[in-house]
């Protein structure tokens, strides 16, 4: 209070100066513009809060959705891995049925391109590769021979580049030119039961590629 | 003091600034601590929300693509079942020497010997994948036709009969249920010359059947 009679009776006389007068407007305007600040601060802090609870509670009603389609995701990627697998291993089998070599077409074959005069003593077939033996009752036996060997040759089932002539031996006893050769079978044996499948006059093995065909197995191949 | 030439801290000034610059400060402060980790969580929620409402979205299309999956699981199996039904189809492996000798007395052909060697099952054939990938024995792959579901039984059939009823039997063995693989054949003529040609012939059979559960 004394300070203020002072304050007073000084400005009374004409006495005035800055640090003698009182400034409650200008702190007023001050502590107004910093209590802006801080409530502009604490109004978008507290916005926030409440925006954060708001995404929050929406999240929350999705979340059922979220956790099926994740299970959901979950469970499409175990069948695919199943399918894959499943799908190699029947991709294998086909693969692997499709390669067999049918004896019957095999057999059908050598009926086909074995010359009239040409007898086999013997046939071994074993594993890729095949062992004709037999003779020739004839004159003309090495140009028959050498007719066969052509005919093996040309041959889709044997492979042209494997078949030799092993030997010719001339048997005086019983006047007959035999013979040995060798072949090696044609490897891609599934495209050419692929070509064979759609010749409905095949019999045997190829049926059962047809049955194959039909229930569309053969399709991706 | 002086800030600048014509500005001076007046005590005025200062009742302003003071407070101006305590509000400031605690706004900054409260920034820093506060907003700013408030504004990082709330925009990784946003994004989490973001992501929850596409997936909510797509959650029909997932369901769909799980049923056509499905469906596709379900047509690869029943492939598998088709081709175990091809291999070694739905009889009784034990029946296949009964069906072999009827269809050598249909087609003329005589049994000299019938030999089983041995019976290959799905273990066995991958332990000889497994053998062969170390060693690289040819002799010892793996055959992609012998299944959990099925095995393989190898034997050694000798006949006696002409071309064309080997050709006959040959056809009938090759349309039996089970497949029947002649892994070799040899032909030898027993009385060669002769208008009969009579064929000693000897295969190697490996015929598949279904493993019984």
């Amino acid at each position: 209070m004394a300070y203020l009679n002072l304050l007073n009776s000084r400005n009374d006389k004409g006495e005035s100066s800055d640090i003698l007068l009182t400034y409650i407007k200008e702190r007023n305007k001050g502590i107004l513009i910093g209590s802006v600040f801080l409530g502009s601060t604490l109004f978008i802090l507290i916005s926030l809060i409440l925006k954060g609870f708001f995404i929050d509670y929406q999240k929350r009603k999705y979340i059922n959705d979220v956790f099926n389609y994740d299970r959901t995701v979950l469970k499409i990627g175990k069948i695919k891995k199943e399918y894959k697998k499943i799908d190699k291993e029947n991709d294998k089998i086909i693969n692997s049925i499709l390669g067999i070599k049918s004896n019957l077409n095999i057999l059908n074959e050598l009926k086909k391109i074995i010359p009239k005069e040409l007898f086999l003593n013997k046939l071994k077939v074993s594993g890729n590769s095949i062992t004709f033996e037999g003779y020739v009752n004839n004159n003309l036996g090495v140009k028959i021979i050498n007719a066969f060997i052509i005919e093996i040759i040309k041959s889709p089932l044997f492979l042209s580049d494997s078949v030799i002539l092993k030997e010719i031996d001339f048997d005086e006893s019983n006047v007959s030119y035999d013979f040995v050769i060798k072949a090696k079978f044609n490897q891609n044996m599934s495209k050419l039961n692929l070509d064979m499948v759609n010749d409905e006059n095949k019999e045997g093995f190829f049926q059962r590629l047809l049955i194959m065909k039909n229930n569309k197995m053969l399709e991706i191949k | 003091m002086k800030f600048q030439k014509n500005i001076q801290l007046t005590p005025k000034i200062a009742s302003i600034i003071f407070p101006v610059i305590i509000g400031l400060t605690i706004s900054f402060f409260l920034l820093i601590i506060g907003l700013l980790p408030v504004n990082d969580r709330v925009n990784k929620v946003a994004l989490e929300l973001k992501e929850y409402k596409k997936k909510s979205d797509t959650l029909s299309l997932i369901l769909n693509n799980f049923k056509n999956q499905k469906l596709k699981l379900k047509n690869i199996y029943e492939t598998k079942y088709n081709l175990i039904n091809i291999i070694a189809g739905e009889t009784d492996l034990k029946t296949l020497l009964a069906k072999i000798n009827t269809l050598a007395n249909d087609t003329n052909i005589k049994i000299e010997k019938i030999k089983p060697i041995r019976i290959v099952k799905f273990d066995q054939n991958k332990q000889n994948d497994f053998n062969s990938s170390s060693d690289n024995d040819t002799q010892n792959q793996t055959d992609p036709l012998i299944t959990p579901e099925t095995f393989k039984e190898i034997s050694t059939l000798e006949i006696i009969g002409d071309y064309e009823s080997l050709i006959s039997f040959l056809k009938r063995v090759e349309k039996m249920e089970n497949i029947i693989l002649i892994n070799a054949l040899s032909l030898k003529s027993s009385n060669s010359g002769s208008k009969d040609n009579v064929l000693q012939i000897r295969l190697d059979l490996g015929s598949y059947g279904r493993v019984n559960n």
